[in-house]
């Protein structure tokens, strides 16, 4: 983008002071929500930054933040598209939408994580073709958000409130394929028959930017892959003889089909 | 025949001391050379079995081999039957007293003792361990099952295969004797393990038979089938899958509807809880006796979620099944008994989990890829003292835990991922709970695990920060990831790879 002089704030050690930050220092937010942190740290900059973007998860997510970006240092999207080439990792986040194995119904619940459920409701239900409830936390009235609510404003339902009998009770009328949440309800909600995504394992994954895209779909892909592989086929049923005579001697096989997998008894 | 270093299988006459040192009341006496009584300590020190093996050799020394061996041999008998009054004795030779030929059956026969007398012929040379326990409990049922017995009023089965130094095998037998009450069925004999010679005359009692290990049992229980009509089971009860199959083959066998009290399985809630998401798609290398490498294969793939890499046996008389169950995971099973041919397929596949031998554990320590131990041949630690069977429902909950143990947990993986140049966390560290010291992949030297080699001439040079995140990579995928960037880097005719290059080569491939 043609800018020579980059500090990131705040300091690593937060006691420095920041460096930099003068009277003609340009500021621009790393993501969307560090509004009440930016009028904290970069008192003397030359103005207020405002970013109005998105999330950096997902290619739109990240394009949105790239454009932003432009915005608050005014110059042409474009520019960047043209330094950033194709984005790969966008390309295998469609990649996996397409061969996604159990998004059956489309439904997928989040329970909260603070202030990224908008931004992962709009990653799922934009990128990945997933419809999605929220359910957040009561947050200040001005927190920011960014423009993910925007962006799914047509979509899925947002329930707000921390109740989260409440919660469960939407969860369980609705069935969703995956349920996002912590790991208290992960293990209760599998025992039920849904399947779950440890909301931890966003925070400890990179999943920004487009590089990332593709992982961050996989991680909602992986406990759904998992539902998919165990237990399903019997294909692998010992064969029916050792080796010194041929399978056909068997009289008693088992037939195939008669359970369709371990979770039969399982889930109940 | 060839010299080598180790072997998953003795020889027969081996496998003809597993039979007879499981059973009580039979002794063996065996036509060997001095020196071949080392088999004894397999039986006292790695079983850590209180009583020595039920065998008397012959011992013979060089020098006797001019003078008269049979005369040994007689005398040998002889001393045996006043020293241990056994209810039935079997006689055979080691490989080295094959060769002099003196025939101990005959020799045995001749001598008219008051108990019965069987006499083995297992070809050392040809044949291996298996084939020699399989051969000889084949030989004893068919020389004490001779006479019909009339069926027990309740419903009753055998349960076959079990031998001394078996996999698990004390644990296996009991474990399917509890699910098989639980079905309202009795146990008429165990055998050979526990069973005395007057009680494989009463097999024929059996209403039909549960063969738990067919490299031991198969050709006993294909005997049984055609002189007493008892039917036999093809399904060896390991893990849930084959355990719910085992009791249908069961209740065809039987007639009768049986449903059987799932209260104590855990298995398939532990491997579907949340924790175990992590083991998705984990490369194994699966390999043993063809019995347990197929089950293990199933357990692992459909049971685990774990993806198999690799599948083979050593026991080529079984590789049929084992072929059957590669071909199904678009593999190619390997079939052999070389170790070496065993680590070289392990370290082509780069599994992130073995499931092997003690020769894989071996393997394993060397590459720097875990393992856990799923069959014969098994060292001291692999008796051990608790119940832990691999059968039935325990046998499946045993295998989660056994199957898990040598990996990093689902939590302590993310740490790792995240906080790996910290001190604890660092990508060397590997699961915690093993302790220090645990080899771990990154903190191999020697051998390499993967071999990295150094740069072809004229091939880009990596520069430092590059060289770098690569090591960030995990292990088993960093060397494909090297080669990627490299043929990335030389077909646009980079000099170096930089770090740009290393992302611009995986977001290429990522395509």
């Amino acid at each position: 983008l043609g800018i020579s002089r980059v500090s990131f704030l705040p300091h690593a050690q937060i006691d420095r002071p920041a460096r930099g930050c003068r009277p003609n220092t340009r500021v621009i937010l790393a993501q969307p929500y560090l509004g009440e942190a930016a009028k904290s740290t970069c008192r003397g900059a030359r103005a207020q930054p405002i970013l109005t973007a998105p999330f950096p998860l997902g290619e739109e997510g990240t394009t949105g933040l790239a454009q932003g970006h432009c915005r608050c240092i005014r110059r042409g999207w474009g520019t960047l598209r043209r330094h950033h080439g194709r984005p790969a990792g966008g390309a295998r986040a469609r990649q996996w939408r397409r061969s996604a194995p159990s998004w059956r119904e489309g439904v997928c619940s989040c329970f909260p994580i603070p202030q990224i459920e908008p931004s992962i409701a709009r990653f799922l239900y934009r990128e990945t073709g997933a419809d999605s409830g929220r359910d957040r936390l009561a947050l200040p009235a001005s927190a920011p958000y960014g423009t993910d609510l925007a962006l799914i404003a047509d979509g899925p339902v947002i329930s707000e409130g921390q109740d989260v009998d409440l919660q469960l009770d939407r969860v369980r009328a609705a069935r969703p394929d995956l349920t996002v949440c912590g790991l208290g309800l992960a293990n209760p909600l599998e025992a039920e028959g849904l399947a779950t995504k440890w909301a931890i394992e966003l925070v400890f994954t990179p999943v920004h930017g487009y590089e990332q895209a593709g992982d961050l779909a996989a991680l909602f892909a992986r406990p759904l892959e998992r539902r998919a592989r165990i237990g399903l086929s019997g294909a692998l049923r010992t064969p029916a003889s050792g080796g010194i005579e041929p399978p056909s001697a068997a009289p008693a096989r088992a037939q195939a089909g008669h359970r369709s997998g371990i979770w039969q008894g399982a889930a109940e | 025949m060839k010299l080598t270093v180790w072997t998953y299988e003795g020889p027969p006459h081996v496998g003809a001391m597993r039979v007879a040192t499981g059973m009580k009341g039979l002794h063996y006496v065996l036509h060997a050379p001095q020196g071949d009584t080392y088999a004894d300590l397999l039986f006292t020190m790695i079983e850590r079995r209180d009583h020595r093996p039920p065998v008397s050799y012959t011992t013979f020394q060089a020098r006797d081999l001019g003078s008269d061996t049979a005369a040994l041999f007689k005398t040998a008998c002889r001393d045996a039957y006043e020293r241990f009054r056994p209810e039935a004795i079997i006689v055979g030779a080691s490989c080295t007293a094959e060769l002099i030929q003196d025939d101990p059956g005959g020799l045995a026969e001749s001598m008219g003792l008051p108990v019965p007398v069987v006499a083995l012929e297992l070809p050392s040379y040809q044949r291996k361990e298996n084939f020699g326990a399989s051969e000889t409990f084949y030989q004893l049922v068919r020389a004490l099952a001779v006479e019909p017995v009339a069926r027990t009023p309740a419903l009753t089965c055998n349960i076959l295969g079990p031998t001394a130094l078996g996999f698990r095998h004390r644990d296996d037998a009991a474990e399917i004797g509890r699910l098989l009450a639980g079905l309202g069925i009795g146990v008429n004999v165990v055998a050979p393990m526990g069973a005395r010679p007057a009680d494989l005359a009463r097999l024929p009692a059996a209403h039909f038979n549960v063969v738990l290990y067919p490299e031991t049992a198969e050709a006993a229980a294909r005997w049984l089938e055609k002189t007493h009509r008892q039917p036999w089971t093809r399904t060896v009860p390991i893990g849930v899958g084959a355990t719910r199959d085992f009791i249908a083959e069961v209740a065809a066998i039987t007639g009768r509807s049986l449903e059987a009290d799932e209260a104590g399985l855990r298995m398939p809630w532990w491997t579907g809880s949340v924790d175990s998401t992590y083991l998705t798609g984990k490369r194994v290398f699966v390999f043993g006796d063809a019995t347990h490498a197929v089950a293990m294969a199933r357990v692992a793939r459909e049971e685990m979620g774990f993806e198999v890499v690799g599948l083979g046996a050593y026991n080529r008389e079984f590789a049929r099944p084992v072929r059957e169950v590669a071909r199904a995971l678009g593999l190619e099973a390997l079939i052999t008994d070389d170790y070496l041919d065993v680590e070289a397929a392990i370290t082509a596949a780069a599994p992130e989990l073995i499931l092997g031998t003690q020769m894989e554990r071996h393997i394993g320590k060397r590459l720097g890829i875990p393992c856990a131990v799923i069959s014969a041949p098994v060292h001291v630690q692999d008796f051990p003292a608790r119940c832990a069977p691999v059968m039935g429902h325990e046998g499946a909950n045993v295998l989660f835990d056994t199957l898990i143990h040598p990996l990093v947990m689902g939590l302590e993986e993310h740490l790792l991922t995240m906080f790996r140049e910290d001190f604890e966390f660092h990508d060397a560290a590997g699961p915690s709970h093993l302790g220090h010291g645990q080899p771990t992949p990154a903190a191999q030297t020697a051998p390499a695990p993967m071999p990295e080699p150094a740069n072809a001439p004229g091939a880009p040079a990596w520069t430092d920060d590059a060289e770098r995140e690569l090591k960030k990579i995990p292990f088993f995928v960093r060397g494909k990831a090297r080669r990627n960037t490299e043929a990335y880097a030389a077909d646009r005719g980079l000099a170096t790879i930089s770090l740009d290059t290393l992302y611009d080569a995986k977001a290429h491939y990522a395509r």
